[in-house]
């Protein structure tokens, strides 16, 4: 039974330090956007689908956040503008992603006032999150 | 000692090794202490090669550092540390805040410097398969741009071609005119 308990907690601690780098951090992020959105609405609760909705959406503008990003987050996008690649937004496919929060509100801050000309919401930041999260 | 206080005792271990290593992450993606060419590499270099200072009158640099927030179609606003990393790195006053804001159409483009069109005519954009549409990619022609070297290649070539040719008709003129 010891022996169990030292294997099993072996495995969970394993899992936690495989889990830590590649995603802690955004489920960090992503846990610290629910709780600023449930301030405004108590009952939110992230969705992978509203926030796939919103990410290629062009919300009546010229481009999307698909537009350079793809719609498919686990690959390379490319710069509308000047054609850069850029590496894939999912921290399945790119495990650096998400994992400094200054520099993912330095991106949201420029890219949603590109694409939907405002500041996101911390409840859109939640739904685009709990998708590319997920997204392999 | 039983094999739970192992676990624990490794979980702390652990938890250190990850948070040192998460400390030292976050210190160099903060940019504390981060060297001005090195900013300006990582956040302008993000979306365009990061251009060589000497492309653009530092009058043009600061111009496009107070409108940053509407930067040619897209938003590259940076927070005041970033900002005056980057008017170090380009070698220009970091612009006092208020500063006269360039109308948006009128902001300096290094590919409309009088120097660039003479070098990207269309002619020998053609000869390269180019367009005149997309040039803010230096590096997709120049292999060196991202280095901010731009001379390992035709121009050079032909620049050389054609300060041998003067000299040759200059030496011409000196032997007709002996």
């Amino acid at each position: 039974m010891t022996r169990t308990r030292f294997h099993t907690s072996a495995l969970l601690l394993a899992l936690s330090f495989a889990g830590a780098v590649a995603d802690a951090a955004p489920a960090d992020l992503l846990a610290g956007y629910v709780a600023t959105a449930r301030g405004a609405q108590p009952a939110f609760a992230p969705s992978a689908v509203r926030g796939r909705e919103f990410f290629t959406s062009r919300h009546g503008s010229d481009w999307s956040c698909s537009t350079c990003h793809t719609q498919d987050p686990a690959t390379e996008g490319r710069h509308a503008t000047t054609q850069r690649a850029i590496a894939p937004l999912s921290p399945l496919a790119n495990p650096r992603r998400f994992t400094d929060e200054a520099r993912v509100e330095k991106w949201f801050g420029r890219n949603c006032r590109d694409v939907v000309g405002r500041a996101c919401t911390a409840a859109e930041k939640a739904d685009v999150l709990a998708w590319l999260a997920g997204a392999r | 000692m039983s094999a739970r206080t192992h676990g624990r005792k490794g979980a702390a271990v652990l938890t250190l090794a990850l948070g040192l290593a998460f400390g030292s992450v976050v210190d160099a993606a903060t940019g504390d202490g981060t060297a001005p060419t090195q900013v300006y590499a990582d956040e302008c270099g993000a979306c365009h090669v990061a251009y060589p200072a000497r492309l653009l009158r530092p009058i043009d640099w600061s111009a496009i550092l107070v409108n940053l927030d509407r930067h040619y179609g897209t938003d590259a606003a940076l927070d005041a540390p970033s900002l005056a990393r980057v008017a170090t790195a380009l070698g220009v006053a970091l612009p006092a805040t208020g500063a006269a804001r360039t109308p948006a159409d009128a902001l300096p483009r290094i590919t409309r410097q009088s120097w660039f069109v003479r070098e990207h005519d269309a002619a020998r954009l053609a000869r390269h398969g180019r367009t005149a549409d997309r040039l803010s990619q230096c590096d997709t022609c120049h292999a060196g741009a991202v280095q901010g070297r731009f001379e390992d290649d035709e121009h050079e070539h032909e620049r050389r071609r054609a300060s041998d040719d003067r000299r040759v008709r200059t030496y011409e003129r000196q032997e007709h005119d002996r």
